[in-house]
């Protein structure tokens, strides 16, 4: 019997190691908000549940979350947001890794871990069409029906659309849409132009909430720059 | 006693002998599956590698040849389940999770599997919260079960009915008397610390003091 207790033990530690392999733990939710692992059927996301590579996540409205990833890197979603962690890999013990982030649809906010900081060039962020390549950075990222917003909190990032690179620093932000050049200036002046649907996800980055949630789950304190801290949208 | 009946008394007995035999080396078969899989999840554990089918293929054997075994079904579902995230196969997961408990329903850690795959496949209805009542009663002095019922209870916890309510609790106070630092991070991974913090002044050895000033500080802003 004794055997048998200890055997059983080990499943349910096998079990536990298992369910604590993924890239992302959730530290924030409200609202409704799911994810998708594989073909399987979406199932509620809460507080503390783990999300990994190949998982889809998504905010239906009035809804937002926050997952803070194995290297430090903290992502927000706004509401009715769709994102898929395409990629991700860390080992902690060289602090190296990829992300590829896609999303979708909505709005999000992305801060970049250990592996951001060490490889810059291992992380990427895709909107539409759009890929977002970084260098140490906090930025916003919304899209809808393939047009993309880009703005950045602190550092740079390369978005690459259509053929075309564009090159965004602290404080700036930009507007691309299919066929149309790109629009760059500040965020108060790119979001001006563009529709509601983003124009309500990057306002949804700025609630208090969803910035305190931010700030607890971001293990690096702000780095002082021109752009620290979204904008207003 | 005639010839006859003789014949056939020991005919049978023969025949009773050579299937309690058949049946034994059965069993015996299935019960070696069980230990190379259970040795082969240990591996697995270790270095989070997946090696492959080959003990599904053999505890799923095993259970064709000694259906009556609940380690072999509650072994084969935590191995289809963590190998796929098939739907199909997590339905057969849940299968051999139940016909496990259906054999062996006394077994904590097996309820306590069967909440952790029902969590998994978003299933939180009446059934999972009796899979954690029913781990919490039957072990409850078990850390891996107290460590389930509180991280997939402390998930739920403003959704579940005053019963599961009550077992989560016990669970949380439970693993705070026994392994305080690990309780009060999956509390905190909750989003639950104050669940676990309420417990910290009965826990007789020194806790890590990170979690001390955590829930003072806590306590401070409540």
């Amino acid at each position: 019997m004794k055997k048998l207790s200890v055997f059983l033990a080990l499943l349910a530690l096998f079990f536990a190691d298992l369910a604590l392999a993924a890239g992302a733990v959730v530290t924030n939710t409200t609202g409704t908000v799911s994810v998708q692992t594989g073909p399987a059927s979406p199932r509620s996301l809460r507080t503390g549940d783990q999300v990994a590579q190949g998982d889809t996540i998504v905010t239906g409205a009035n809804s937002s979350v926050v997952l803070k990833f194995d290297d430090g890197q903290v992502v927000a979603l706004t509401s009715n947001s769709r994102l898929q962690v395409t990629a991700y890999q860390y080992n902690p013990a060289t602090e190296g890794g990829n992300v590829l982030l896609s999303l979708v649809n909505g709005g999000m906010r992305a801060i970049t871990g250990l592996i951001g900081r060490r490889a810059p060039n291992q992380v990427a962020y895709r909107a539409a069409t759009a890929t977002i390549g970084i260098r140490g950075t906090d930025i916003n990222v919304a899209t809808s029906e393939g047009t993309v917003v880009a703005s950045v909190n602190n550092g740079v990032i390369q978005m690459t659309f259509e053929g075309q690179t564009l090159i965004i620093t602290a404080g700036e932000a930009v507007l691309v849409r299919p066929g149309q050049p790109a629009v760059k200036g500040t965020l108060a002046a790119v979001s001006a132009q563009a529709n509601s649907a983003l124009q309500q996800a990057l306002a949804q980055l700025n609630v208090p909430a969803l910035l305190a949630a931010v700030n607890n789950a971001n293990p690096w304190p702000a780095e002082p720059g021109p752009g620290t801290g979204p904008a207003a949208g | 006693m005639p010839a006859r009946l003789r014949i056939a008394a020991v005919a049978l007995m023969l025949a009773g002998l050579t299937w309690l035999g058949v049946t034994a080396a059965r069993y015996s078969v299935a019960g070696s599956a069980s230990s190379n899989a259970a040795r082969e999840i240990e591996r697995m554990s270790r270095s989070q590698g997946n090696s492959g089918s080959w003990w599904t293929d053999d505890l799923a054997r095993a259970t064709r040849d000694a259906p009556g075994d609940p380690t072999a079904h509650e072994l084969l579902g935590l191995g289809l389940a963590a190998q796929s995230n098939d739907p199909q196969v997590l339905e057969s997961a849940r299968k051999e999770l139940l016909a496990a408990i259906a054999l062996r329903p006394g077994s904590g850690y097996t309820w306590a599997n069967l909440a952790a795959l029902k969590y998994r496949l978003g299933e939180t209805d009446a059934v999972f919260e009796k899979a954690l009542v029913n781990a919490m009663r039957l072990a409850p002095f078990e850390l891996e079960v107290q460590r389930d019922v509180a991280d997939y209870g402390l998930a739920m916890l403003d959704e579940v009915e005053p019963a599961t309510r009550a077992a989560i609790e016990q669970a949380v106070a439970a693993g705070m008397r026994r392994n305080a630092p690990e309780m009060l991070q999956i509390a905190a991974r909750r989003g639950r610390l104050g669940a676990a913090c309420r417990h910290l002044d009965g826990e007789p050895r020194p806790t890590a003091s990170k979690w001390t000033q955590l829930c003072q500080s806590m306590e401070a802003t409540s």
